[in-house]
């Protein structure tokens, strides 16, 4: 996997000539960046929840675990 | 009098003659191609990073003798331009000053000199063509092995219009130390050395 790509090249033959030429078509292909990138902010987001989470107080404890008490 | 005018109509024939009877044998081909077939491919391998590209912006003339390849002289410009790799920044830096710097150097160009370890195989002739390649204004003599094929008539075939074809296969490699191109820097990631390939067909058309 290399870096993401705005065109991708194939290479054909020229029937009279035999020579191998390159052929460039739009096309996006994802590279390992954003992948890298997907990756940090998806690990940042994990790691933000947990400054949203709610500390478990003996006093606001759930029905099942009450029931289990 | 009348003899001086004579004489001066005599020579005045043979200079305008001249040059056409001594190129008779020697075919000049054009190697514009708007098909974009003709191309370049360069490749560099670092320890790092895999760069490989093209660029199909190729021009230029070959003057070729089938019964004197050895004689092949002719000159093959590249657009700088049209130097293309698939990841958008990368081109971007390769176009730019730092590295290829297209706006001051629009071309590349390869001069033949002359083709010498000639040998010949039905329409096939490999050798070694010397002559000089300047990359971002830097000219050095290089000496690199080539394969020519003359495809007689095969003009018809391609373009719909009678006359022969050269193609012409060079593989070789250049440093960017010696052409100035970033020379140095980044070499874990872009190699110093550069392996090119060139594939281009020439027409001629009668």
């Amino acid at each position: 996997m290399g870096w993401s790509k705005s065109t991708e090249t194939r290479t054909e033959i020229d029937e009279v000539t035999g020579l191998e030429y390159p052929v460039t078509v739009s096309k996006y292909v994802f590279g390992v960046e954003l992948l890298g990138a997907a990756l940090g902010v998806s690990g940042g987001l994990f790691g933000l929840s947990f400054a949203f989470c709610k500390p478990a107080r003996p006093g606001n404890r759930s029905g099942a675990e009450m029931s289990l008490i | 009098m009348k003899q001086f005018h004579k004489g001066k109509l005599v020579w005045a024939l043979i200079l305008s003659v001249a040059p056409g009877v001594l190129s008779a044998d020697s075919i000049k081909f054009d190697f514009r191609d708007p098909k974009k077939v003709n191309n370049v491919v360069f490749l560099m391998d670092a320890p790092l990073e895999s760069i490989n590209g093209t660029a199909t912006g190729v021009s230029g003339t070959v003057s070729f003798d089938p019964a004197k390849p050895a004689a092949t002289t002719g000159k093959i410009v590249l657009a700088t331009s049209s130097l293309h790799v698939d990841n958008p920044l990368m081109k971007k830096h390769m176009l730019d000053e730092g590295w290829m710097h297209v706006s001051k150097f629009p071309t590349i160009e390869f001069v033949a000199g002359k083709i010498t370890k000639v040998k010949t195989s039905g329409t096939t002739i490999i050798g070694t063509i010397a002559g000089e390649l300047t990359v971002k204004g830097v000219t050095k003599k290089v000496s690199v092995p080539v394969r020519l094929t003359y495809l007689k008539g095969m003009l018809i075939k391609r373009n719909r219009v009678p006359g022969d074809l050269l193609v012409l296969r060079c593989d070789f490699i250049i440093k960017r130390s010696d052409y100035g191109i970033n020379a140095g820097n980044n070499e874990e990631k872009v190699s110093d050395e550069i392996e090119l390939k060139l594939r281009v067909a020439g027409a001629a058309p009668y």
